[in-house]
């Protein structure tokens, strides 16, 4: 325990200190991350509207498929990201292995599943009438998903949340395709199992601290965006 | 923007609709013929099951019927573009009324128009009585105030037809005619309107044709009941009503 404690000490003088080795860490983690879900963000709540309102065929395959690859742990992405883009790949020519591109691609591809199912069920829980009422009282159907997206808005961040936190915090995917470059490539997860494996506790434990304040903050956010966060009402 | 020339002349036949396929499938509409008219009151009656709601989403645009032959002035419109045309000109309002997350002033600006004034929000309230539950949740409402947010809602977009699916379902009397004196704005206005109710004693103040529904079929039409004569009105409305009533129960 004792050691935890001073371990942890260090971490917070380390973070506090500003070592720009550590703050690179963090602003390389959360630019990829911010990255990837902001590109995946958009495609994906669609997809998630079309498939809660629209009939096709495939669409129960889509649904299945996304939930699927929900399980699909990061390492694996990774492996299949490394192998179509290595040198003999199908898209080896772009030479975007060991880049920030790659890990981006790679987090887009984890974030993806999440944000489909989950839009998915958002706009799933919401009644038909919403949706009928929507196209009813507005001029186009663009305003009428607008109105329902608002409506849901509240799932769709939480969706944007747990995809975000599985991103910032996954270490297969982005070591595979990333190699783990020091001020290039290396991100706060990758970082965390390098120094972890040199014996340096201190730096990963306050990479860490960031990770986990970062969660805390933004479910706190959501949390106060939501209001008092009870069905009850005065 | 295509849209229904004013005033409304919309002729609806054969329309038919069934629910499932193969040999579990359920005829819920069979040859059904109606015509829609500007500033016409008409009341669909029948039993639970008969078919009225099923036939007013359709005419709403909202279900695709199996068969149907819709026409306006010379012209017959495939489904597409019958759903193109009336997008904009005909609104469809549940029996309850779904009230998104916000305020009521919140939930009437989503049927403005892009180009009216916020101000026109204001009116809408003022018409249907609701100025004091401006800022209330709309989801915290009682059944009769959503009922007027809807037809505040449908006051902004001043549509060609209105259909009313049970609108005054579980109301007393006081909200009752509170609704059937908006609605009688509306057909003075120019617009259609299409009403599902269960009890063919509602709506007789406003109502100019009554049809009877029956497992999927109109078994009984009554026509141009407000242009008789207040005693002929009467002695037929109690006529039918009595047979209706009995019909249905």
């Amino acid at each position: 325990m004792e050691s935890l404690a001073t371990t942890t000490f260090d971490a917070i003088k380390l973070l506090l200190s500003g070592d720009p080795e550590i703050w690179t860490i963090i602003g390389i983690s959360f630019q990829i991350s911010t990255t990837a879900i902001v590109i995946a963000m958009v495609p994906a709540v669609l997809l998630g509207f079309v498939l809660a309102y629209y009939s096709f065929p495939g669409r129960r395959f889509l649904v299945a498929f996304f939930n699927t690859m929900l399980a699909v742990p990061a390492v694996v992405v990774g492996l299949t990201l490394y192998v179509i883009l290595s040198r003999q790949g199908p898209l080896g020519d772009w030479k975007l292995l060991f880049t920030q591109t790659a890990m981006v691609l790679g987090q887009i591809t984890l974030s993806f599943p999440i944000l489909v199912a989950m839009s998915h069920a958002a706009f799933q829980s919401t009644e038909l009438r919403a949706w009928d009422t929507a196209k009813t009282l507005s001029s186009s159907i663009a305003k009428a998903f607008f109105i329902i997206m608002r409506e849901v808005r509240f799932p769709l961040l939480g969706a944007l949340l747990a995809a975000y936190g599985r991103i910032i915090a996954e270490v297969g995917a982005s070591m595979m395709l990333g190699g783990n470059i020091l001020n290039y490539t290396r991100n706060i997860p990758t970082a965390i199992a390098l120094e972890t494996s040199k014996g340096d506790f201190a730096q990963g434990i306050a990479l860490g601290i960031i990770l986990v304040s970062m969660a805390f903050l933004l479910t706190m956010g959501l949390h106060v965006m939501q209001g008092k966060g009870t069905v009850v009402h005065d | 923007m295509i849209s229904i020339t004013r005033p409304v002349h919309l002729t609806y036949k054969n329309i038919v609709k069934t629910y499932g396929k193969g040999n579990h499938s359920k005829l819920i509409l069979s040859d059904i013929e109606l015509q829609i008219k500007g500033g016409e009151c008409t009341l669909i009656t029948g039993k639970n099951g008969s078919g009225k709601s099923t036939l007013l989403r359709i005419i709403g645009g909202l279900l695709r019927p199996n068969k149907a032959t819709i026409e306006t002035g010379l012209i017959t419109l495939n489904w597409k573009k019958y759903r193109n045309l009336i997008k904009n000109d005909v609104m469809y309002l549940y029996q309850e009324p779904y009230m998104f997350d916000g305020t009521v002033r919140k939930n009437l600006s989503y049927a403005l128009h892009k180009d009216q004034a916020k101000e026109a929000v204001d009116k809408a309230l003022k018409w249907a009585e609701l100025e004091h539950r401006s800022n209330t949740q709309a989801k915290f409402l009682s059944g009769g105030e959503r009922q007027r947010v809807a037809l505040a809602q449908a006051w902004l977009k001043q549509p060609a037809v209105l259909l009313l699916d049970e609108p005054t379902a579980n109301m007393d009397t006081k909200s009752r005619k509170r609704t059937e004196d908006l609605l009688s704005t509306f057909k003075e206005s120019g617009t259609a309107l299409y009403i599902a109710s269960h009890d063919p004693n509602h709506f007789h103040r406003i109502t100019n044709h009554r049809l009877l529904l029956d497992e999927g079929r109109i078994v009984q039409t009554d026509t141009n009941l407000l242009n008789e004569s207040a005693q002929n009105i009467k002695d037929k409305s109690d006529n039918n009503i009595t047979v209706l009533s009995k019909q249905i129960s």
